[in-house]
Order: C-alpha cells, then sequence, then structure tokens
C-alpha cells in the first residue's frame, strides 16, 4: 500500500511540529505550509491524500482557502483544525464538503484515526469509480 | 371779759391753722394733681412706646413664622432625606423624604426619643453618619454608605453631614442629609459588566487561538510520551496528567467563550413550575445528591401553572449555576428553597416595572432561591455577577456571571440580598403570559 500524502496547513510551528513528527512516525509522507498561499503552491505542484487546513490564517483564512482548493480539485479529503470554532465557519465547511471539523485541542489519536477512516473511504470511493467508468482519468 | 378774749384768740388761732392746713393741703392736692398728670403723660408715652413695639414683635413673628414655613416647605419638598440629631444621637428631626427613604414606620415617627441607630443602620464599617459627626466633629461630603432600613431593605446612600450650632457656637447636634442611589449604583454596575462582557467578547477569540494552539502542541507531545512510556506505569501516569491538565485549561476557556458569545436565545412557551420541577431532579442527578428532595425544598407546585417564553437549555444552565453556588455556600444541613409566584399585570409595583423595564400590560415571574449558607458580605455583594470575581479557591467567577447574563437576555433582572452566616436569597423577576385561567390556580 502506498504511503499516505498529507500536507498540513497551519501558521503555528508547534502544530507543524507535532503533526509532522505524529504523521512521519506512522510512516506518512508528510508536508507542511505555514501560510494559505503556500498551501496551495504545494497542493498545485504535488497529489495529497488529505489536507488538514487551520482556518484562522495570515494572507487569507481557511475557509477561502478550502473555496480556492475545491475549484482545483473537488474531491480530496480535508479535515479543518480550529481553535475558534463557529456556527458560521461549520456551516461553509459543509457547503464545501469538508469531510471533518476538529477543535483545538484535540485528541491526537482521535484525529489520526479519523483521517485513516476518510483517506480509506475515500480511496475505495476512487477505485470503484474507476472501476466502473474505466475510460475516465482520474485527475 | 379776759375770758371773751382769750376766746377770741384761740378761734382766731385756730382759723389760722386752718388755713395754713388748707393752704398745705390745696398744695398737696396741686402737687397730687401735678404728678397724675406727669404720670397720665408718661403712661400714654409708655404705652405708645408699648404698642410700637407690640406691633413690631408681631411683625416679627410672622417674619419668623413665614420663615419657618419657607424652610419647613423646603425641608418637606426636598427629595433628599434630612435628618438631625442631638448630641445624645437621638433624632430631632426627620423630613418626608427621610422617613420615604427609610421606610420609617407611623408608630416610630411619632414617638420621641427615637435614636439614629433605630432607623438607619449602616451594613459597613465606614460610620458615615450624623451621630459620628456630631461626636468627633468630622464631616463628611457625598461619602457612599449601604444601610439596612427598618423594613430590613438594603440601600445605597450618598450621605453629607453638617455641625448644628447656636448663634453662641455651641454644638447641639449634627444634620445629614442624604440620597437614595441604590438605583444609579445598580445601573452603574450593570454597565460596568457590559462593557465587561463586550470587551471579552472582543479578547475571546484571540485569546482561544493564543493558548489553544500551545495546548495541541503539549497534549499532542504527552500523547507522544505516554505511549513511548508505556512499559513504565508512574512515567505514563505523568504524561496523562499532562493531558488532563490541558483539558482543565480548555474547559476554562470553553467557559470563558460561551460566557463571552453573544447568545441567540432559542425561546419555547412552557410552564416554568414543571419545567423547574424536571431542571430539580436533573440538577440532583447531576450533583449526585442523594437526599435531594430535603436540601432543595420546593416551595411551589408543577401544577401550578406560570407561562413563560424561554430558551430552555440557557435557563438551565442559569439556574444549575445559581443553585451549585448556593449548595456550595451552605454547611453542614444544606437547605435551599425555590420558590414562584405570578404576578399579574395589577399586581406588578413600581419598583419591579422599572428593574424589568415593562413597557405594556405584561405579568411577572418572581422565581427566588434561598439558602442557608454563609452569606455574603455587604462589601462583595455588589460584585458577585461580575466576571472572574470569585471567593472561592476552585471558582473561575463566572457562574453567577453567566446566570447574570441569561436573565438580562430573557428581559429579567437578577438581584441578591445576603445576611453574613443566615443566607442569601437570589430574587429572579422576568416577563411572563398574564394568568387566564387564575381563578383555578391560585
Amino acid at each position: 500500500m502506498d504511503k499516505i500524502k498529507i500536507l498540513v496547513i497551519d501558521d503555528e510551528l508547534l502544530i507543524r511540529d507535532l503533526l509532522y513528527d505524529f504523521f512521519a512516525e506512522k510512516g506518512w509522507d508528510v508536508a507542511v505550509a505555514d501560510t494559505s498561499n503556500s498551501g496551495l503552491e504545494l497542493l498545485r505542484s504535488r497529489h495529497f491524500d488529505f489536507a488538514l487546513v487551520d482556518l484562522k490564517m495570515p494572507e487569507f483564512d481557511g475557509i477561502e482557502l478550502i473555496r480556492k482548493l475545491r475549484a482545483i480539485y473537488p474531491d480530496l479529503p480535508i479535515a479543518i483544525i480550529t481553535a475558534f470554532p463557529s456556527f458560521e465557519t461549520a456551516v461553509e465547511a459543509l457547503r464545501l464538503k469538508v469531510n471533518d471539523y476538529f477543535t483545538k485541542p484535540f485528541n491526537i489519536n482521535h484525529l489520526f484515526k479519523t483521517i485513516c477512516n476518510i483517506v480509506d473511504e475515500s480511496k475505495k470511493n476512487r477505485k470503484s469509480r474507476e472501476e466502473s467508468v474505466h475510460t475516465r482519468e482520474f485527475q | 371779759m379776759e375770758d371773751k378774749e382769750t376766746l377770741d384768740i384761740t378761734i382766731s388761732d385756730e382759723v389760722g391753722r386752718f388755713a395754713e392746713s388748707y393752704a398745705s393741703f390745696n398744695k398737696v392736692i396741686t402737687g397730687l394733681q401735678n404728678q397724675y398728670l406727669s404720670l397720665k403723660e408718661t403712661y400714654t408715652r409708655q404705652s405708645e412706646e408699648l404698642q410700637a413695639i407690640n406691633r413690631s414683635l408681631q411683625s416679627l413673628v410672622v417674619e419668623n413664622r413665614a420663615v419657618t414655613e419657607f424652610l419647613n416647605s423646603i425641608l418637606n419638598s426636598l427629595t433628599s432625606g434630612v435628618m438631625s440629631v442631638n448630641k445624645a444621637g437621638m433624632v430631632t428631626h426627620l423630613n418626608p423624604a427621610a422617613r420615604e427613604i427609610l421606610h420609617i414606620p407611623e408608630e416610630k415617627q411619632c414617638r420621641l426619643g427615637i435614636t439614629y441607630d433605630e432607623i438607619m443602620q449602616e451594613t459597613g464599617s465606614k460610620e458615615i453618619s450624623a451621630v459620628t459627626t456630631v461626636r468627633t466633629g468630622r464631616v463628611f461630603d457625598r461619602c457612599e454608605k449601604k444601610v439596612v432600613t427598618c423594613s430590613g431593605e438594603h440601600l445605597t446612600l450618598s450621605a453629607s453631614t453638617s455641625i448644628l450650632r447656636t448663634a453662641e457656637g455651641r454644638i447641639v447636634g449634627a444634620v445629614e442629609l442624604f440620597q437614595d442611589i441604590t438605583g444609579i449604583k445598580h445601573m452603574e454596575e450593570q454597565l460596568s459588566r457590559m462593557k465587561i462582557l463586550a470587551s471579552l467578547g472582543e479578547m475571546a477569540a484571540s485569546i482561544a487561538h493564543e493558548i489553544r494552539n500551545p495546548l495541541v502542541a503539549i497534549s499532542g507531545f504527552a500523547t507522544f510520551l505516554a505511549r513511548d512510556c508505556a512499559g513504565d506505569q508512574p512515567k505514563a501516569e505523568m504524561a496523562q496528567k499532562i493531558v488532563d491538565g490541558v483539558n482543565s485549561i480548555n474547559r476554562t476557556i470553553q467557559t470563558l467563550l460561551d460566557f463571552a458569545r453573544h447568545e441567540t436565545l432559542h425561546k419555547t412557551r412552557i410552564n416554568f413550575n414543571s419545567y423547574l420541577d424536571l431542571l430539580c431532579r436533573s440538577f440532583a442527578s447531576e450533583y449526585d445528591l442523594d437526599n435531594a428532595d430535603e436540601i432543595i425544598i420546593r416551595e411551589f407546585s408543577e401544577t401550578d401553572i406560570i407561562e413563560i417564553e424561554i430558551d430552555r437549555q440557557l435557563m438551565r444552565q442559569a439556574v444549575f449555576n445559581i443553585i451549585a453556588n448556593a449548595l456550595e455556600a451552605c454547611g453542614g444541613e444544606p437547605k435551599i428553597v425555590l420558590a414562584t409566584a405570578l404576578l399579574n399585570p395589577e399586581e406588578v409595583d413600581e419598583e419591579t416595572r422599572n428593574r424589568l423595564d415593562l413597557v405594556g400590560n405584561e405579568a411577572v415571574l418572581v422565581f427566588e432561591i434561598e439558602d442557608n449558607g454563609r452569606g455574603i458580605s455587604s462589601e462583595d455583594i455588589g460584585r458577585i455577577f461580575s466576571p472572574f470575581y470569585s471567593t472561592k479557591d476552585n471558582g473561575h467567577g463566572l457562574g453567577l456571571a453567566i446566570a447574570w447574563k441569561i436573565i438580562k437576555a430573557h428581559g429579567g433582572d437578577i438581584k441578591v440580598t445576603s445576611t453574613i452566616n443566615q443566607g442569601t436569597k437570589f430574587n429572579i423577576v422576568l416577563p411572563a403570559f398574564t394568568s387566564i385561567s387564575r381563578g383555578k390556580n391560585s
């Protein structure tokens, strides 16, 4: 099985360090970005299985970033991690088909299990879609 | 012949003496007459003088009466209370405003020899009073003091005193001028709470962000540690304690966020008594009270209908916070009495009307929570609803502040009275619906 490729976009160094260490130890391929723009650049240049996005960031916020992302990758599994959850951002996240919404401080083991499930599900869906539509090319 | 001569001589002597006597008599009469005339003259003069004096005295009396009446009418029409005391601390004068502010009953008003302490008891230790002034000579200028009136009401007064002297400068007493500023103080406190709330709202987002990010890292790395120490029980427990600590900090942040958030009320129309009955049972199970019915006494019947529109979740939080607070203040034999009453529009008094800012013809729910706890000192009582004010070691000082905010959001008001070592009473008023079938329920 291929290594899971995950991108963490958070302006907080401590969070990036923690998540990098944690996922790398699980044997995943981890990339980190400290701004929305650098995150978007990375996503444009490489394929990822999962993106973990902070909401409150300089330049433009997580919701704006996901909106831009959805235009390129409508099916990329995404989860939000935020220290300041709100009803409005949760609703917006639903509209943008975000897979999950975590509030800081989160339980890292719980976060890990959830991401595993989402990625599994997404891979299965992709596989079944590829089998049913042979001619379709996946982006 | 000789005899006749002798007789003649004798007669002429007697006539001579008589004439002399008569002359001197005449002289006396004239003198008396003169004296009488002069006396009469003096009398007339003096009587005129007296009349003049009388007239001026009379005009003085009239003038004096006018001045007294004028001063009295000023005293009577003053909205400030005026009270004078003598050197013994006895009240010598009270104006109507003073009687009204201090709720002095009729029988005490008529009685002479009433002492200052009988009608005004200061709850603080500042001794701002006319009695202090007359005893020490120290005067006060618009000083705030907290007092208990004859009817047991707690008031905040602004008082000024001055010394009363005779024209010769001898001290005879002191006078105290005071205004009831309880309402103003109440509004000031509310305003300052509102200000704190507003600034808290602004702070909350950035606090949450700045604290929660490092919290994630702390708990995350502690999870690493716990895993690495899996074989070493004491070390694994220590790592777990780090995670527990983080969770505790996070709960505090959550409480702060909840508090600062602008609540949108999701109101439903309910019967408050049956709702309260449910709350009591829910409280007992949440707080693990075995003998809940002995601790929380319900002085209302759940079948009595008091209709009110509330956000059930938020009101639950407010009531829980107040009862939990009451329970913590109680000692060995806690007793918390809950009582409700519905005031129909015609029963709502002016004070309640003002507290609720009622405009229309609304009914009012009066809900009281009374405990037999240690009580709250008069210094602390004004601050108990302020955020972060706590007398408990483990309190975050938001419980009552949240309750206050929720009651206010419902258009209600919450007031607290307390006696040290006897207990505290929370009096909550909320707009309610007029009872239609009152005959059946009352």
